[in-house]
């Protein structure tokens, strides 16, 4: 199989080795749980701690529905009443064997409903018979009942109760619950005492026995706990279970053995905890002290009657909160006063800034502005004019705002310093178009041509070359010491002196020896005239370094003192060696290949 | 060898999740780098006629040998973006160039063990491209050009893969 490829980039995801350890791992972990879970079913301390957990949470539950039942009661107006419903609850709960967690939602439907503790239990009475005949369940029954005392009477024949529906739309509502009581009588009663209902009772009586042992394992683990942190309270929670379930498994070990024996066992064929001798003492003394220590049994309703009276304590704090509230309307109506008398005075203010100079100024300085906006012609003066409304309008807001500050308003000073900042962003734009079009302007007029023959330029220049020349002559003045010059420097040359040409006439007369003679006497006579010149131009350049033009010049010192002038002259490199080659190559071959006026194509 | 990158496919998947247009224009930044290598490997390819005679396919031929044939074997040059499945050593790849086709391959890395072989003598004496790389990365299309592309392409992939990172980043700052 051909496998050529290059991975450019890759990243590292894990070995398929580390996956499988991964997948061995996890099922191990699976195993090691299941067997866990079996081997916990022969831990009877875990299963005492299963069910003392659920107790507590059993107990937790129901007192939480007791005070959610007492709430909605107080809700609606039948607060006192608590206590009396809770117990009504549990008389029924016993009696019809419905657990309470039922029967708590229905009563509180019709309480809601009805708003009457006397009406809510007779339709309750009647709600179980119903569901108890019909095999509805008693939240859709109540449900009903409620809907139909409030005249919906829909659900109530949606039950199939027997009634129909003219005689519901028809009839009252005491009529028909008088009506559904003759067919419903008694079958509840009758229900609760067939062999479902006493098993019905049991479950009853199972949950209670839940709640009653779950209250009181709270008792008991707050109790030792000392403290109402829940560490700790778990803590002696798991304690207390383990402890619990090693007594209650040595009390089974003993009872085994006492059974086992021969003479013992007959007598305590029957075993009862408490007939066991020593432990059965100790264990009624635990009894004992159990029932006399502050134990909170849920049959006693003692947060209910707390709640009782916290209702008349509410009473009086509505009455208060009334009183309050009038106070509260006064205080109100005083402030809403004041606001007007602020409103009026605010009015006044700028009333006041009618006659106000600056205002006025600024009111015609912006009317002016929009005469000229109409007159403008060009977008120059349109935006020059925008950025003077712009000004104004700061200014205008800058007066309000010191108006508002005055007025001590925060609300308008707000307003002021908003309105204040947008026009400031308004002008700080229309500046920056003002500054772009300076600067178009500088441009434009730096693209002018300059002219050639300016009358006044020259002028100006000839005045400058004058007072230029004006300096020099006053420089000289300045000097204190006169330029040298080549006479007072002594360089020899007598001021006329010249060698006089020997004429034709004397000539031809003259020997040959003289004229010879006479020419090197001139020729010698020319030489030292000439050292004399050079001595001259060494005094003359003397003089003029000591004269002050020399020492004012600054070229000139310059040049002198370089002696002699290296001008260097730098021409930038044409192009590359390569890319002139190049450059020649392509040159040729285009030459080459189509040729031009001087050569034919083909031709190289 | 691979450059090793972290967080590349988390990274795609955040990209598809929270920023889909970028996750739509990483791989196409990421094509763009590997085109070049593609495009020189499919240059570096003999045509139909520039291989053995025998080497192309002949009608009822009952040869097992893979034959030659060059729109085919051109065709197996491409690139991948898409993360592949994790080789033995749990890499997962993020980019990738491949010759897919066994001709192609065979051209590839002919010589590489049998430089004698008669097969390899006469291609070579027909025509062949030069063999560039190092070891198993040596070859005469793919491989050589990824050599020729002197880590271009990778430094691009790179490149790529971080600036989406970055972008990623911070869009979520914002």
């Amino acid at each position: 199989m051909a496998n050529v490829f290059i991975d450019i980039a890759a990243e590292f995801t894990g070995d398929k080795a580390f996956r499988k350890a991964e997948n061995s791992t996890d099922k191990l972990m699976k195993s090691v749980k299941k067997l866990a879970k079996t081997l916990g079913v022969a831990y009877g301390s875990q299963q005492i701690l299963a069910f003392g957990k659920a107790s507590i949470k059993a107990a937790a539950a129901d007192q939480k529905a007791q005070q959610q039942l007492a709430l909605a009661l107080n809700n609606v107006g039948l607060g006192r009443d608590a206590a009396t419903s809770e117990a009504y609850i549990q008389q029924l709960q016993s009696e019809f064997g419905i657990v309470d967690d039922k029967l708590r939602p229905a009563y509180q439907t019709l309480a809601v409903a009805t708003r009457d503790t006397a009406k809510t239990q007779k339709l309750l009475n009647l709600s179980l018979d119903i569901s108890a005949s019909t095999g509805k369940d008693l939240e859709t029954v109540t449900a009903a009942l409620s809907k139909a005392y409030l005249g919906n009477n829909t659900a109530l024949s949606k039950l199939g109760v027997g009634i129909s529906k003219a005689d519901l739309k028809a009839g009252k509502f005491d009529d028909i619950v008088s009506q559904l009581s003759t067919t419903f009588a008694g079958s509840a009663t009758a229900a609760a005492n067939t062999f479902q209902g006493s098993i019905d009772k049991l479950g009853v009586a199972s949950a209670n026995v839940k709640e009653i042992i779950g209250t009181g394992l709270i008792d008991a683990l707050t109790t030792l706990g000392k403290d109402n942190t829940i560490g700790d309270l778990a803590k002696d929670m798991e304690n207390t279970a383990t402890y619990l379930a090693d007594v209650i498994r040595g009390i089974g070990v003993l009872g085994d053995k006492l059974k086992a024996t021969p003479i013992i066992g007959q007598v305590f064929g029957n075993l009862n905890v408490g007939m066991i001798p020593i432990v059965g003492s100790y264990l009624q003394l635990l009894r004992e002290a159990g029932k006399q220590a502050p134990i909170q049994k849920s049959s006693d309703n003692q947060h209910l009657k707390s709640l009782e009276s916290q209702f008349k304590v509410s009473s009086k704090i509505v009455n208060n909160t009334k009183k309050l509230t009038a106070e509260e309307l006064k205080a109100l109506k005083a402030k809403q006063l004041q606001t007007a008398i602020d409103k009026a005075n605010a009015a006044l203010g700028t009333a006041s800034s009618v006659f106000d100079m600056d205002k006025i100024q600024i009111a015609a300085a912006l009317t002016s502005q929009a005469e000229q906006l109409g007159k403008a012609t060009s977008s120059s003066q349109q935006l020059q004019i925008a950025n003077d409304t712009a000004r104004l309008r700061v200014k205008q807001d800058i007066l309000a705002l010191e108006d508002a500050i005055a007025s001590k308003d925060e609300a308008s000073i707000t307003a002021a310093t908003n309105k204040l900042n947008t026009d400031l962003k308004v002008l700080s734009v229309l500046t920056g178009q003002n500054v772009k079009l300076a600067d178009i302007k500088s441009i434009l007029d730096s693209l002018k041509p300059a002219d050639l023959i300016n009358q006044a330029n020259l002028d100006a220049a000839l005045a400058k070359i004058k007072e230029m020349l004006d300096l020099l002559a006053k420089a000289n003045l300045a000097s204190t010491t006169k330029p040298a010059t080549s006479a007072s420097l002594g360089s020899g040359i007598p001021k006329g002196d010249f060698v006089v040409p020997v004429s034709m006439k004397d000539a031809l007369a003259a020997s040959t020896d003289a004229l010879i003679e006479y020419a090197d006497a001139a020729a010698a006579r020319a030489n030292a005239f000439a050292d004399l010149l050079d001595l001259q131009n060494a005094a003359d350049l003397a003089a003029l370094q000591q004269s002050s033009i020399y020492s004012n010049s600054g070229a000139l010192q310059s040049f002198r003192q370089a002696e002699s002038a290296t001008i260097n002259i730098y021409a930038n490199t044409i192009a590359n060696p390569d890319e002139l080659t190049g450059l020649i190559q392509d040159t040729i071959i285009r030459l080459n290949k189509r040729g031009d006026y001087l050569t034919t194509a083909g031709s190289l | 060898m691979p450059a090793s990158v972290k967080g590349g496919i988390a990274l795609r998947k955040a990209l598809r999740k929270f920023s889909p247009d970028l996750a739509k224009a990483l791989p196409k930044e990421v094509g763009a780098a590997l085109k070049p290598i593609t495009k020189a490997a499919k240059g570096y390819l003999p045509d139909d006629g520039q291989v053995l005679s025998g080497w192309l396919a002949r009608p009822n031929s009952q040869s097992r040998f893979p034959a030659y044939n060059a729109r085919l074997v051109k065709s197996g040059i491409g690139y991948k973006t898409t993360p592949s499945k994790p080789n033995r050593r749990g890499f997962r790849s993020l980019a990738r160039v491949f010759n897919k086709t066994a001709a192609g391959a065979i051209y590839e890395t002919m010589g590489r063990k049998t430089s004698s072989s008669r097969f390899v003598q006469n291609q070579t004496a027909k025509y062949a491209s030069s063999m560039k790389g190092d070891d198993k990365m040596e070859g005469r299309a793919l491989f050589r050009a990824y050599e020729e592309n002197n880590g271009k392409a990778r430094e691009a992939v790179l490149k790529a893969i971080q600036g989406a990172a970055d972008k990623l980043n911070a869009k979520a700052r914002v």
